[in-house]
């Protein structure tokens, strides 16, 4: 346990198979976890397992080549079936229409099971992007009416 | 009597083979059809071929298929006139044909009362009793609280006993006892699993036959007076009061036995009234039938008594709630040969263990006296939130002996991969010497699994 080891440079990110060798050391001497900072305020966090190697670094992004996330539409689906209403038969007019910016909860339709009606509400805050049914179409559960784009 | 109003389109309450199977007879009497579905089945070939399709809810059957609100609202959503229940979920349940009658629609099945009358397996025993259906000696009504009483009753009937749940039935609910000392203790376990089972404690005891068959008696009502009885069906081969193999008529039982016992079902259904399919089991045993219960419903194993009968029962079913009369009478039904079938579930065959998943090869039998009855084709998947039958082989022969051979060669060519199945089961019991000479009782299936060896 005496051996003296030697890190590797640290100016930049080590290479995973620096990062391999570097666990390998931990798990030798017993130690649980090992952590580093350099000149330039990087700092690296060590976790060795006894079963399985795990690599966390808290303080930088992830070594792991990550795709930038980007805004994805969410889908409006049906909480029941029924004949869809997109429009409000109070005011005539329709509930939501393309390009407006709807709140989590908000109604956008309703289904219309004659003896009773359930509401159809946005699953979160986003620009409506567009409408996929018709009004009056008989609609099961589940069914996509809408897409918003979350904001 | 006022004609009931006449319908021009179906739902189908149900999924699976069965759904398809009572499509197919709305079609051919005319009829549009309405496939109310869950999410898992929107891809499957019952609903791909309805007139309207809707999905109703979630996977979980208890927000889909066992839902009867939303099949009610579905059904005046899309004007269907009728509801067929298919067997299982909803088509015992006596408030739901309420609730649909209520609400102006036509439940193909039983009326209420009947569902309700035979659903609880005390007034169903009274009521076939009244009407001169032979029943198991027994206490022939609830079994009373005290328990000198009790012992009383079972000493009269005599060990062994079954003590029984009078919300049970289908194999649920019941314990057997062989010896006085063991009774008080078995009254009290069973009675609590049958107030958390069924929500009701009311319990029977019956003398308890030791090597029964399981015969089963069908019958057909109109509403005009006529009550036929269809043959009679052996299933006697049962694996945890599962039915595996069903075969009609029951190898080794005299005709004019089983006439005499069908004309007893003809006449008490005639006593109660009754309206549609319906099936009276019984338990037969050195040449005695035992009424157990009435299903009040098409039965799985249906395709035996149509396939020696020639008549069609699902048709029969949707004539009947369209008022119409039954254009036969009992001299008119004849069975001709032998029909089995064998529900081929998605399972493993020594295991039992459900096995869902993609269907990636199905090759199925054909050829003279061979019928499918399944909605699986390649590339489909096997759900795993319902039950695991997905098709049922049924072969005709004009003997037993030829039916027994077609459904071997049927067997051997039916090719199913990407999921298990318990075809090798099937082609095992095909070959086992006791069920060839046939006549064997309901625990044989059970006994024969126990001593067969491990792959």
């Amino acid at each position: 346990m005496e051996k003296p080891i030697t890190l590797p440079a640290f100016e930049a990110l080590p290479t995973p198979q620096d990062l391999a060798q570097i666990t390998h050391w931990l798990q030798q001497a017993g130690l649980h976890e090992l952590e580093l900072t350099n000149a330039q305020g990087l700092r690296l966090r060590l976790v060795a397992n006894t079963s399985a190697l795990s690599v966390a670094s808290p303080s930088l992004p992830s070594t792991a080549p990550t795709a930038p996330a980007k805004p994805t539409s969410t889908p409006i689906l049906t909480p029941y079936f029924g004949h869809l209403r997109l429009q409000d038969v109070a005011t005539d007019k329709a509930f939501v229409t393309v390009g407006q910016t709807v709140q989590q909860g908000q109604t956008v339709g309703m289904l219309d099971l004659g003896s009773i009606t359930v509401a159809i509400q946005a699953p979160g805050n986003g620009v409506l992007s567009s409408i996929c049914a018709q009004e009056g179409d008989l609609v099961g559960y589940g069914h996509t009416i809408a897409f918003i784009t979350p904001s | 009597m006022t004609e009931p109003k006449n319908f021009q389109r179906v739902l189908i309450a149900n999924r699976g083979e069965i759904a398809l199977r009572i499509q197919r007879a709305c079609r051919q009497l005319g009829l549009e059809t309405v496939a109310v579905h869950s999410e898992a089945d929107a891809q499957s070939r019952h609903v791909q071929e309805a007139d309207i399709a809707l999905c109703i809810g979630p996977n979980a059957a208890a927000r889909s298929y066992l839902d009867a609100e939303a099949i009610i609202l579905a059904a005046r959503l899309t004007e269907a006139g009728a509801i067929h229940p298919g067997y299982g979920f909803l088509s015992e349940n006596a408030d739901f044909a309420e609730a649909v009658e209520a609400a102006g629609i036509r439940f193909i099945g039983p009326t209420p009362a009947a569902i309700r009358l035979m659903g609880d397996k005390i007034t169903a025993k009274q009521t076939m009793q009244a009407a001169g259906v032979p029943c198991v000696a027994g206490s022939d009504g609830p079994l009373p609280e005290d328990e000198q009483k009790i012992l009383a009753l079972a000493e009269q009937v005599g060990f062994p006993v079954i003590v029984k749940a009078s919300g049970g039935g289908g194999g649920r609910g019941m314990r057997v006892v062989w010896q006085a000392d063991d009774l008080l203790k078995a009254v009290a376990l069973t009675r609590k699993e049958a107030q958390q089972a069924f929500g009701n404690p009311t319990l029977y005891l019956e003398s308890f036959m030791q090597k029964p068959r399981h015969i089963e008696i069908q019958v057909l009502c109109d509403t005009h007076g006529n009550a036929l009885w269809l043959g009679a069906r052996d299933c006697s081969l049962q694996r945890r009061h599962q039915k595996v193999l069903e075969e009609a008529p029951p190898p080794g039982i005299p005709p004019e036995l089983i006439a005499k016992i069908g004309q007893s079902c003809a006449q008490a259904c005639r006593h109660i009234g009754y309206r549609g399919a319906g099936t009276f089991e019984f338990l037969y045993e050195d040449g005695v039938f035992a009424f157990i219960e009435m299903n009040t419903r098409l039965q799985v194993e249906h395709p035996v008594t149509e396939e020696t009968t020639g008549l069609d029962i699902v048709c029969a079913q949707i004539e009947i709630a369209q008022g119409k009369p039954l254009h036969l009478q009992q001299a008119d039904v004849q069975t001709i040969g032998h029909a089995i079938e064998c529900r081929i579930n998605a399972e493993n065959p020594f295991s039992f263990a459900p096995s869902p998943g993609l269907v990636t090869q199905w090759t199925l039998p054909g050829g003279a006296g061979i019928r499918m009855d399944t909605h699986m084709a390649q590339g489909c998947t096997v759900q795993p939130y319902y039950d695991s039958l997905i098709a049922k082989v049924i072969a005709r022969g004009a003997t037993r002996t030829e039916a027994i051979n077609r459904l071997q060669v049927a067997l051997a060519e039916m090719q199913v991969e990407g999921i298990e199945t318990n075809i090798p089961l099937h082609q095992a019991i095909l070959q086992d010497t006791g069920f060839l000479e046939g006549g064997v009782d309901i625990h044989h299936l059970e006994h024969w699994l126990e001593k067969r060896s491990h792959p």
